[in-house]
């Protein structure tokens, strides 16, 4: 177990005010020792076993007094690295994986509301239910990517969206703790784009907890070739992170099943 | 035997001829003693001796001097005077020589002179002239300090004090066009001074130490002559008269007899013919002052040594202390009559500085009157002023003295020695000897006191008789500057004022006087008036203490200060007298009225206190501020009459002025407590007011304006409240975490500067409802919800009684408003995903001061999750349906039946796949339908005919001897209220049905082959080898899961049997198809020509097709 100050993004607003004045060297120039208020930041080294409930206690003791400072519980996560778990949602590196997404086909005549980046569930639903998908099943038994279809009699097949479900939150915060110990609150991964070929699709919809993240493409993609690269790269505190499927030029199913 | 003739620093005389035309001297020749004040009173009377001479006769005269113009040029007389070239005749004086009399040579030029009776006139544009340089000149009462002109006056000589002032401006600076203007200096401390000026010959001049002679106008100035005293002619010098102290003798003093009564007809001797200008009133012209006799002149002397008598007297008689340390005290009030101190001066600075005003010298003894010169005539008359003195030891408690004092004293011969209060007596006694009626007065000469140092000094004055000075000039007023306002209480007002005058004659005395306001009706003296209504004569003043003004260091500069004076226009008039009582006409100046201070600057006090009825009127805006009582105003300031009160709206930029009364400015009233409406405000609005005052006086002169005082006006309504959906919300779909998220966004108006969310659930209103008294409202309400189970109908009770449900019950929710960035305003709120009951939401939009309204009066925000169970999983049968032959279409019809559960289906969804089941998300939808109202076995039916088309695929066809898979969902009807609600929310899908597999077998035995063709390769002999066999199908051949399809290959050579070659697997793909027609495992075989083969189709189950034949060619 480490100690540290605690970040100063992490302090209350009142104590992050008076020392961002006090450390101020035009304002304060005599208050060579730092910061006065604010707190510590307790970095514990400890093996964790997966999918598992744990509560952490912090006690302050004092003689025989024992209070506690803080009793939080929390449930860990199924991987260890923001690696294990991309290659989890399907999508690996560096080999392709050699799963197809899933398909979703977008009825004619429906499409994706238009605009930019939105995150909530109303949201998210109102998107899904724009192409008829608002009751996709929840991935209960592990990650899924659905690759949405539209196709138009004159140019074929076209890649509107990729659904990735997770069953753990695809974008997590956290206090990261950098190489000299300074902890700090900061985005521990989340998802930054996917590519297909080399057709950027952003984040268009995500729900709150970040289960279920919906990416656009700027404009649909008509995957020329046979088979093409579906890669998804996610953002993390250790730099950016990427897996990549295989993607069809045609929805997979077509082919599984010889329409 | 006069005594020894001394350095006019401490001890000189001067003549004055006065003719009949001077309008106060009496005719004759006036004489003037000075002694240095260092020296104290003299021992003895002065005694004078007289002489006559003709001019140039016996006279041993000299005529060195250097004559330098104005330019710095050497003039050698003979030469001639230009206007624009004066020239000063500078006296070659060798150390310790002292010019009495000097007489310039010089012809004026046609015209009048200038300078008679006026001032010269200065040429536009054209600097003062001032000398050139100034020729060596040791004070003779020294003590300024080296490089600073300060004058002291502890230490001036008593005939010069306050009048070695700017002399320049007396001659020079301006330009005589005609005739010459001629003035002598004498040297002083601060340099030359003018004593006299001539403008018309003879030019000559006496005086005691002559250093230069300015000489201007036009003329030819053939030289200069002039008499050094130590050059005393033989003359013969008689007795003439004594000087007296008006006192009977004592210690200090060896008086004569009848002192006082000689003193008193030298007063009435030299009496002046009118009244003496400070005792007018009306800038009277000397010539128009009064006429007045001797007796006037007796009261007024009289008048003016009565206060000084007291000292006098103990400068004689008091041996208590050296006579130049005895001191007089006077008290000092303060206004309340309350002694405040004392204020000492010496006894010998009283004597002396009276004796500046020449009837108090007459007096004393420091003037007399020769009356038998009383015309003009070519004499010289010379005067030997002889006088007693000590050579007083160093004083222990004085500051040091004057080393040239001392130097000088040092300097005298011994001839001046007199010795002991024996020898004093011998040598007094010796001096008056030949004047008549003068006697020592023996009573007191006893008490003289007995000390050995008694000194006799000797001085000489000269009377040109044919040269009187010009008439006087009168000062110059150089400003009339408001200094500053004395302490009165307002409305009163008093202030200083500074008179600055220049060209004030060498111990030239003033009389001024004031006009308030200029051309009213009241005069009054500037010259302070003593208790018997005699006006004291004024002397010029000079700054000599304070080191923050500059030196002076002009003779005849300095100031009058009047710390009276009225605040309006106020004319001032001076006119100055000479040491022998001369005077000049009068000058005056105008001061403008005195700035008056602003009032002080207000301080105010600002409040807003918020209207009864906002809708109505704007708020109350109260201003206080104490009102400066009078005593506390600045001097000179007027009464305060009101306060103006600027108020600025900071949000209309609206400017809006009040005013309030002080009430009566001379009695005002304590504070000033003013009111007034503030601006109407909307709804939630909030504006600053910003208040700025200024007092304004009785004469409407605004103060500073006071620190600005904002006051912010908050209307306490608060904002309009939002319109929340009336209808049944739903949350998002449960995530895969469990968790279901309310968002409700909405877009603020004007006035909603935040919100509050407060959030209760439907167990806790139904809870709270449970108390209710039967009756009431609460009551139906409860029995209400507890009649139904639609969540949508529970809603609408909810939010038709909002009212029922008290603040309490809801919770604030914190953190979880969000701005979407699209300019809406958004709650996001977990709960979780199971949670079955209703979740209530209050939104409160509050205002910036976080006005907002009754809670209970908030419309509810109704939401469920959209977690309704599924409907049943449904099972499924396939039935093949039947088909004419085997080219009809292969379909299929599939039936969907499920035991109603809790949610009854309303939709099926089935799904078809050729690989099976493993994952029904990746099976191809084959349709949707609607499921069938629950029949009366409980159970829901449905049915779909499958002809194979699926969603993505629409041509698509179900293949034989392909096993499908099929699988069907149900879907539970749209939750409760959503689609009234315009959002309406699918209900989830079952689990599917238990797959259900089905391979489609053609209806009838395969057709048989067609268009059967055989072909070889001739191998001679009517033979051929390699015979392959085609023939076309109607239908696909491929048996699918089921197997292949196979071809039994039959041939019967000409005129042979049947013989059956083999049975291959064929197909896979549409035809046509082609098989061998050799026997298997035989190399050698060959085929006859014309041998006829059978082909027989046999499908994956071994029904064999009707025989189809061809013929070898």
């Amino acid at each position: 177990m480490t100690l540290y100050d605690l970040a100063q993004d992490r302090q209350p607003a009142g104590y992050r005010r008076i020392n961002e004045a006090l450390l101020d060297p035009a304002i304060a120039p005599c208050v060579p020792s730092g910061a006065p208020l604010g707190g510590t930041s307790i970095a514990i080294d400890a093996d964790l076993a997966p999918d598992a409930d744990y509560d952490l206690d912090i006690l302050a003791p004092k003689a025989g007094d024992r209070p506690v400072v803080l009793a939080t519980r929390f449930r860990t996560s199924h991987y260890a690295t923001p690696r294990a778990f991309v290659d989890a949602l399907g999508y690996t590196s560096p080999d392709v994986a050699p799963f197809l997404p899933d398909d979703l086909l977008i009825p004619d005549g429906m499409a994706l509301p238009a605009g930019g980046f939105v995150e909530g569930d109303a949201a998210l639903d109102a998107a899904l239910a724009a192409i008829d998908a608002e009751t996709l099943p929840l991935p209960t038994r592990g990650a899924r990517s659905y690759v949405a279809w539209s196709f138009d009699e004159a140019t074929g097949w076209h890649v509107e969206a990729l659904v990735v479900d997770s069953p753990e939150p695809m974008r997590r915060e956290s206090t990261v703790v950098d190489a000299a110990g300074v902890a700090s609150a900061g985005v521990r991964m989340e998802p930054l784009r996917a590519t297909i070929g080399g057709t950027t699709l952003d984040p268009y919809r995500a729900n709150a907890r970040w289960t279920r993240v919906i990416l656009r493409p700027a404009a649909p993609i008509a995957v020329t070739a046979p088979e093409s690269v579906l890669a998804l790269v996610f953002s993390t505190s250790e730099g950016t992170i990427s897996g990549s499927r295989r993607v069809r030029a045609v929805p997979s199913v077509l082919e599984r099943e010889g329409l | 035997m006069s005594l020894p003739i001394v350095s006019p620093t401490l001890f000189n005389a001067q003549a004055l001829p006065a003719g009949p035309a001077d309008t106060h001297l009496q005719a004759g020749v006036h004489l003037r003693v000075g002694t240095n004040p260092l020296l104290g009173l003299p021992v003895a009377p002065f005694v004078v001796y007289r002489a006559m001479a003709k001019q140039g006769e016996d006279m041993k005269l000299r005529s060195d001097a250097v004559f330098v113009d104005s330019r710095g040029a050497l003039a050698a007389p003979p030469f001639t005077l230009s206007p624009d070239n004066p020239v000063t005749a500078y006296l070659s004086l060798l150390p310790g020589d002292v010019c009495l009399w000097a007489q310039v040579i010089a012809d004026p030029f046609k015209g009048t002179p200038t300078g008679g009776g006026g001032r010269p006139e200065l040429p536009p544009g054209r600097p003062p002239f001032r000398p050139p340089f100034r020729p060596p000149f040791v004070p003779g009462a020294g003590g300024h300090r080296p490089g600073v002109a300060r004058l002291d006056s502890a230490r001036l000589d008593a005939v010069r004090v306050g009048a070695s002032r700017r002399a320049d401006n007396l001659v020079a600076g301006a330009r005589v066009t005609s005739g010459i203007v001629a003035t002598a200096y004498v040297g002083t401390s601060q340099g030359p001074s003018p004593i006299a000026r001539r403008s018309q010959p003879p030019y000559s001049f006496s005086g005691p130490g002559i250093v230069q002679v300015l000489l201007e106008g036009t003329g030819a100035i053939s030289g200069i002559q002039w008499l050094e005293q130590g050059d005393i002619p033989a003359l013969k010098f008689v007795p003439w008269t004594v000087l007296n102290l008006p006192h009977e003798g004592g210690p200090r003093y060896l008086s004569i007899d009848d002192a006082i009564a000689r003193s008193a007809l030298r007063v009435l001797e030299q009496a002046p013919r009118r009244r003496p200008l400070q005792e007018t009133l009306g800038a009277v012209a000397p010539a128009a002052a009064p006429v007045e006799g001797p007796v006037y002149e007796a009261k007024r002397v009289e008048s003016l040594a009565k206060p000084i008598s007291p000292s006098l007297d103990r400068l004689v008689t008091d041996l208590s202390a050296p006579a130049l340390e005895l001191i007089e005290s006077d008290p000092i009030f303060f206004l309340t009559g309350q002694q405040r101190g004392t204020a000492t001066q010496r006894c010998i600075d009283r004597v002396l500085g009276e004796q500046l005003d020449p009837g108090t010298a007459g007096l004393l003894g420091y003037k007399g009157l020769d009356t038998e010169f009383k015309s003009p005539a070519p004499f010289l008359v010379f005067y030997w002023v002889s006088g007693f003195f000590r050579d007083f030891p160093p004083s222990t408690t004085l500051p040091p003295e004057d080393p040239v004092f001392d130097a000088q004293l040092a300097l005298l011969s011994g001839q001046s020695v007199v010795g002991d209060e024996g020898a004093l007596q011998v040598a007094f006694e010796t001096l008056i000897k030949g004047l008549r009626n003068v006697q020592v007065n023996a009573k007191t000469l006893p008490a003289l006191e007995k000390v050995g140092d008694y000194i006799g000094l000797g001085a000489l004055a000269v009377a040109d008789l044919s040269a009187p000075p010009d008439p006087m000039l009168p000062p110059v007023i150089d400003a009339a500057t408001h200094v500053g306002w004395l302490p009165v209480t307002p409305p009163d007002a008093r202030r200083e004022v500074e008179v600055t005058l220049s060209g004030v004659a060498t111990a030239g005395l003033l009389a001024g006087e004031k006009q308030t306001p200029d051309g009213g009706v009241l005069r009054e003296q500037l010259n302070k008036a003593n208790g018997d209504g005699f006006h004291l004569p004024l002397v010029l003043g000079v700054d000599t203490d304070d080191p923050t003004l500059p030196p002076v260091n002009v003779p005849g500069t300095g100031f009058l200060a009047d710390r009276r004076a009225a605040p309006d226009t106020i004319r001032y008039s001076v006119a100055q007298q000479d040491p022998f009582g001369r005077w000049s006409e009068w000058t005056s100046a105008l001061n403008l009225p005195g700035p008056r201070p602003a009032p002080p600057r207000p301080v105010i006090r600002g409040t807003y206190t918020q209207p009864a009825d906002p809708a109505a009127s704007g708020g109350t805006v109260r201003v206080q501020a104490d009102i400066p009582r009078l005593d506390t105003l600045a001097p000179g300031a007027f009464p305060i009459a009101q306060l103006e009160i600027t108020a600025t709206d900071q949000t209309t930029l609206a400017v809006t002025v009040h005013v309030a009364s002080t009430g009566d400015p001379l009695a005002p009233d304590d504070a000033i407590d003013l009111t007034f409406t503030g601006p109407l405000l909307a709804p939630t609005e909030r504006r600053r007011l910003t208040l700025v005052a200024v007092w304004r006086d009785t004469a409407g002169t605004p103060s500073a304006e006071s620190e600005p005082q904002s006051l912010r006006l908050n209307d306490p309504r608060p904002p309009a409240q939002l319109t929340v959906p009336d209808a049944l919300q739903y949350s998002g779909r449960p995530d895969v975490l469990g968790l279901s998220m309310v968002e409700h966004a909405w877009t603020p108006v004007a006035g909603q500067a935040g919100f509050g969310v407060y959030y209760t659930d439907e167990n806790r209103l139904t809870a709270y409802l449970a108390g209710s008294a039967a009756g009431s409202a609460g009551a139906t309400v409860r029995d209400a919800l507890a009649a139904t189970t639609d969540p949508a109908a529970r809603a609408t009770l909810f939010r038709a009684n909002a009212a029922l449900f008290p603040s309490h019950l809801f919770e604030r929710l914190r953190d979880v408003i969000h701005d979407t960035g699209t300019g809406q305003q958004a709650f996001r709120h977990a709960v979780s995903g199971s949670l079955r009951v209703l979740n209530l939401y209050r939104i409160s939009a509050e205002s910036e001061t976080s006005a907002r309204v009754d809670l209970t009066t908030l419309p509810l925000l109704v939401v469920a999750v959209p977690n309704a169970d599924p409907p049943p999983r449904p099972v499924i049968t396939v039935v093949p349906d039947d088909m004419a032959d085997n080219g009809a279409t292969y379909s299929a019809t599939v039936s969907i039946t499920l035991t109603a559960g809790a949610t009854t289906a309303a939709t099926w969804r089935l799904r078809r796949s050729s690989l099976g089941a493993t994952d029904v998300l990746r099976m191809p939808i084959v349709g949707t339908g609607a499921m069938g109202a629950v029949e009366g076995d409980g159970r829901q039916r449905a049915a779909y005919q499958d002809a194979g088309p699926v969603l993505i695929a629409s041509d698509a066809t179900l293949r034989p001897w392909v096993r499908y898979t099929w699988v069907a969902e149900t879907q539970g009807d749209f939750a409760p209220g959503s689609v009234a609600a315009g959002r309406p929310v699918p209900g989830a899908w079952s689990a599917s049905s238990e797959p259900v597999s089905v391979m489609l077998v053609p209806p009838r035995i395969p057709e048989p082959a067609e268009a059967v063709t055989a072909a070889g390769t001739p191998v001679g002999g009517g033979e051929l080898a390699g015979v392959e066999l085609t023939f076309t199908h109607p239908r696909v051949l491929s048996g699918g899961a089921a197997g292949s399809y196979r071809v039994r290959v039959m041939r019967r050579a000409p005129g042979g049997s049947m013989e059956a070659l083999a049975e291959v697997e064929t197909g896979g793909a549409a035809g046509p198809y082609t098989v061998s027609g050799m026997r298997p495992g035989d190399a050698a075989d060959q085929v006859a020509s014309g041998t006829v083969y059978r082909l027989v189709i046999i499908d994956p189950l071994g029904r064999e097709s009707a025989p189809a034949e061809g013929t070898l060619p």
